[in-house]
């Protein structure tokens, strides 16, 4: 089945990786900005990484055959550092007419403190002014509840949000009902130990039904593994479940989704 | 942007395509997936006691670890008869949201 992975970081995979998603079917994907496993100590260096998200990658994607697309920010471990996240804002718009890039993401909270908020709050604004879609991350483990419920205040107390545009990703199951409550879309993070199986992402799908329900593997650096939504697939079909549900969460939902961008057009790169 | 921000009370209604799609939400009965996962669940178990006597084991003492307390509570919860056991284990290991946080952070 062909589907749509819209959370992973694949200039942390070896190109090895791009040829086994696309003999697992995998047609496009999305890439949110992130943290690199180690503090970047200016803007320039932001700037290269940003230059790697909008001209390399896509490039090695579609070598394979796979569309590439991209989120732009600071992340939020780095947005502890205001000052630098500043500068990284005022510095996006370079990149914001990149033929990839989908919109701002992947922003968020990861110990939940102050400085990361303002940062949170300042990317909003940005995301705003520039009428853009937002992918946010929400923090890892027993930060992740509450952290999710700060996102949702300061998303719910800014009026000029669409909340159509906004994907709140990594929910489990204590943050799901929230997100999709407030008419957000959710994404599922289908990642080893600290976020979701593919067997929990398929009991999330049928508690709460497909729509605005999103699957991916956030592969990285780390152990993940970026073939983690045919697992999914594997794991749905062996329940029982039509490939019309399947083929809806894993290609048409990021479809509609990456559609609220004005950036995006989508054809099929194989085609 | 719009300028509207409407929540909508009822999107977990769930819609007429879904149902179309999803005759039954979970398509397999409840002997199936007992069959499907009864050695698995059995291995986790057996994980998790084996854990424990290790610490058990080891030298030193963690019976004042607030960790131990969360672990017996995460076990209590699995005995309870109800459907949403896996978020209540979530919540159990959960910090605290504080709804005043913003005029905490003066923000």
């Amino acid at each position: 089945m062909d589907y749509i992975d819209p959370h992973l970081h694949m200039v942390s995979r070896i190109t090895d990786d791009y040829e086994t998603l696309a003999r697992m079917g995998c047609v496009a994907i999305s890439e949110p900005a992130f943290w690199a496993g180690f503090d970047r100590g200016s803007v320039d260096g932001f700037r290269d990484y940003f230059r790697q998200l909008t001209e390399v990658e896509p490039r090695r994607a579609a070598s394979y055959g796979i569309g590439h697309y991209t989120w732009l920010c600071i992340n939020a471990k780095e947005a502890e550092n205001v000052q630098l996240s500043r500068e990284v804002i005022a510095m996006i718009p370079e990149f914001l007419s990149a033929a990839n890039v989908l919109g701002i993401g992947e922003i968020g909270l990861n110990k939940n403190t102050r400085n990361e908020s303002i940062v949170f709050l300042e990317h909003l604004q940005l995301a705003v002014e520039h009428q853009l879609p937002i992918l946010i991350h929400t923090p890892h483990l027993a930060d992740k509840y509450q952290g999710t419920r700060m996102i949702l205040d300061m998303l719910g107390s800014d009026a000029r949000i669409d909340r159509s545009r906004v994907l709140v990703d990594h929910v489990e199951e204590h943050t799901i009902g929230a997100v999709l409550d407030q008419g957000y879309w959710a994404g599922m993070t289908l990642y080893p130990v600290t976020k979701c199986t593919p067997q929990r992402a398929a009991d999330m799908i049928e508690k709460f039904g497909p729509e605005r329900l999103l699957a991916n593997s956030a592969g990285d650096w780390g152990p993940s593994k970026p073939t983690a939504v045919p697992d999914l697939i594997f794991e749905l079909r062996q329940r029982g479940h039509a490939e019309s549900l399947i083929r809806k969460v894993v290609y048409e939902n990021p479809l509609e989704f990456f559609s609220k961008s004005p950036n995006f057009h989508w054809t099929d790169p194989r085609k | 942007m719009s300028g509207e921000n409407p929540v909508p009370l009822a999107c977990r209604v769930i819609p007429l395509s879904w149902l179309l799609m999803m005759p039954d939400t979970q398509p397999m009965t409840a002997q199936v997936l007992l069959d499907r996962h009864f050695l698995e669940m059995r291995a986790r178990l057996l994980d998790l006691a084996a854990a424990l006597d290790r610490i058990e084991r080891g030298s030193g003492s963690v019976a004042e670890d607030p960790r131990m307390e969360q672990l017996r509570a995460g076990i209590r919860i699995l005995e309870q008869a109800r459907s949403d056991r896996a978020e209540q284990m979530q919540l159990l290991f959960s910090r605290t949201y504080n709804a005043a946080w913003r005029a905490d952070f003066r923000l």
